[in-house]
């Protein structure tokens, strides 16, 4: 790329920089105002800099880096499980495709149910510990990769397996080659989805079952009463979903849609 | 507007946002509470559907308390914990709350003293430590190394709990050593304890009766046991510091209502056992066996009492294991128990001496 197109994309994001900051210092200003009309009292609405009071004393304490940590820990290895367990049975049920249409029936009714309804559940199945927890987030996530591995591959020109088979591509190599690459569009979308749904669990099943975690700072934050920590915690929630979310998988989906040509917004 | 200026305007609005938190700081805290929402003929009363809330239970669902308050209008609304209600108090949907000790100690601190009084007692005792039958455990010295459950963390029997470990020379997990305690729901801890992950739990009752019967439990300790005279508040009763200052008439019907009901309950205790659970049914939609209930009922006192003394060691025990910020906790005047000695006084029963201690040593 020349200079010009490298010097618009910096002020380009310069310029969205810039509308970040000014959004957040309105919305922090509009919040000092709230409070200081009183509307609320102290205990419900604390103010911002009572919030990042918060916010110093629990990282100082190292609970919330902590907490951060062991969150983040369950949920990675919770949503790698979902990932290949997903993954394979995706694949059986387009290898096998009476199997696959009644399971991708199934899955879309419980693709959105609530994961917090899986808790009393996971509890009397697996137990009160790390992996009744990550159980909570494998069932929240898993159909997501299911169903989006399913159709992903369905969903493949038919014309690119012709073509490869014309040329003399079969079994592993097909799949290698033409299959995968071809649905990975697709299938990163699925896993945005399934990431999504999968931090939503987590900090649901936290807030229900956990001794240490982001979901358990929240909770308890509430039983003490301690509203500026419990608005600590959401707002690292929501730096964390969003981190993830804009830096990490947008930016993965990004670079695949160039790849591939599909990049119709140049 | 190009990007220069729209940092400059946010750093002007992040600047004026962090001056005046500093001068909120230096200010006093007198907030100004929307009062309005309470007007003179509305009472709302907030309670748990708890046998140690039963004065609340039986006297709001038979209509006794309706009956005491005539022409004001009680409203009622249902918490499944402690915490939950002292927030709607704090945040004006309710009037008075039945709560227990340790979140009404909690608000009283968070709200420096100003937002809740306590102004009568509900229940004491009801509490018990029971342990899996074959967790090994005959005895206080064999607890080593075990795993224990309480409702809540930071609640009357997490402390009880951990304040008893540490007085008979264990440590727990969280402080390197053997003893893991888990915090979960009620009925979560019967799970637990039916699927063996838990060797024991301390909790109200009738959770004690029910894993006493139901996962094979036995009681190690009554709390009762631990405490002067068997003695020591589980449940109180609380206002609104505004509401008590601008409606005493009002309070005063209601704790005529509520130390009725202890009367009543206290004079017929079998006839109250089966209205509970006739009341419980409707609130919850469950009802526990009356055998279960007598039970529970047997290691409980309804009372009027606040057995004050009870709550300031509570609140030192919870300020000892790091529940209550740095601080020691300032208590004093949490308890108004001016109107309580009226109405007691107007049925020839003995006034309730109110003990100031700001924080025992």
């Amino acid at each position: 790329m020349n200079k010009k197109i490298i010097s618009e994309k910096k002020s380009q994001g310069l310029h969205d920089a810039a509308n970040a900051a000014l959004m957040l210092a309105v919305f922090v200003g509009i919040w000092e105002v709230v409070f200081m009309l009183g509307i609320w009292s102290k205990i419900s609405l604390p103010s911002p800099a009572m919030v990042a009071e918060s916010f110093y004393k629990i990282t100082l304490n190292l609970s919330l880096p902590e907490s951060v940590g062991i969150t983040l820990g369950r949920l990675v290895a919770a949503f790698l499980i979902s990932i290949s367990f997903g993954t394979l049975i995706g694949l059986a049920m387009i290898r096998f495709k009476g199997f696959g249409k009644t399971l991708n029936s199934f899955s879309a009714g419980l693709l959105s149910f609530p994961s917090i309804a899986w808790v009393p559940f996971s509890i009397l199945l697996i137990g009160f510990n790390e992996f009744g927890i990550m159980f909570v987030v494998i069932m929240s996530s898993i159909f997501s990769v299911m169903i989006s591995t399913y159709s992903s591959i369905r969903n493949i020109p038919s014309i690119y397996m012709d073509a490869a088979r014309n040329m003399g591509a079969k079994g592993f190599t097909l799949f290698r080659y033409v299959t995968l690459p071809a649905a990975t569009p697709s299938l990163i979308i699925g896993l945005r989805q399934g990431w999504s749904f999968a931090w939503h669990a987590i900090i649901g099943a936290e807030i229900l079952m956990s001794i240490v975690g982001l979901g358990h700072i929240l909770s308890v934050g509430r039983d003490f009463l301690d509203m500026s920590e419990v608005i600590a915690s959401m707002i690292t929630i929501f730096t964390i979903g969003l981190i993830v979310d804009r830096f990490l998988l947008y930016k993965l989906e990004d670079r695949i849609r160039k790849k591939w040509g599909l990049d119709h917004h140049r | 507007m190009n990007p220069e200026v729209k940092f400059g305007i946010a750093a002007v609005i992040f600047a004026a946002v962090i001056t005046t938190s500093f001068m909120s700081v230096s200010q006093t805290a007198e907030t100004v509470h929307v009062t309005t929402n309470s007007s003179a003929d509305v009472l709302r009363i907030g309670y748990s559907p708890n046998i140690n809330h039963a004065q609340a239970v039986i006297g709001i669902g038979t209509g006794d308390y309706q009956k005491e308050l005539g022409g004001i209008k009680v409203e009622t609304q249902t918490f499944n914990a402690g915490p939950a209600t002292v927030e709607a108090l704090f945040a004006n949907r309710v009037d008075v709350a039945y709560v227990g000790p340790n979140p009404t100690i909690n608000g009283y601190i968070k709200s420096n003293g100003q937002d809740l009084r306590v102004i009568a007692g509900a229940a004491s005792g009801g509490a018990v430590f029971v342990v899996r039958n074959d967790s090994g455990i005959n005895s206080i010295s064999d607890l080593g190394g075990k795993k224990f459950a309480s409702p809540q963390l930071g609640n009357t029997q997490d402390v009880a709990l951990r304040s008893f470990l540490n007085k008979n020379g264990y440590k727990t997990s969280d402080v390197g050593g053997n003893i893991q305690i888990i915090n979960a729901a009620n009925s979560d801890i019967v799970t637990m304890m039916l699927k063996k992950d838990i060797d024991g739990a301390w909790v109200p009752e009738p959770w004690g009766t029910i894993l006493e019967r139901n996962a094979h439990g036995k009681i190690l300790v009554d709390e009762r046991d631990l405490w002067a005279g068997g003695k020591f508040t589980t449940a109180v009763i609380v206002a609104r510091t505004d509401y008590l200052q601008n409606h005493p008439d009002i309070i005063k019907k209601l704790l005529e209502a509520h130390v009725d009901e202890t009367l009543w309950i206290n004079n017929n205790k079998d006839k109250a056992i089966t209205i509970f659970d006739e009341q419980l049914g409707n609130l919850t939609g469950k009802t526990i066996p009356e055998n279960e209930l007598t039970e529970a009922f047997s290691r409980l006192d309804i009372t009027y009492d606040p057995i004050q003394s009870s709550l300031y060691k509570s609140a030192d025990a919870a300020y000892g294991l790091g529940f209550l910020d740095d601080k020691k906790p300032n208590l004093d005047g949490i308890f108004d128990l001016s109107i309580l000695n009226q109405v007691l006084d107007e049925k020839n029963l003995s006034a309730i001496q109110q003990v100031n201690i700001s924080s025992t040593g």
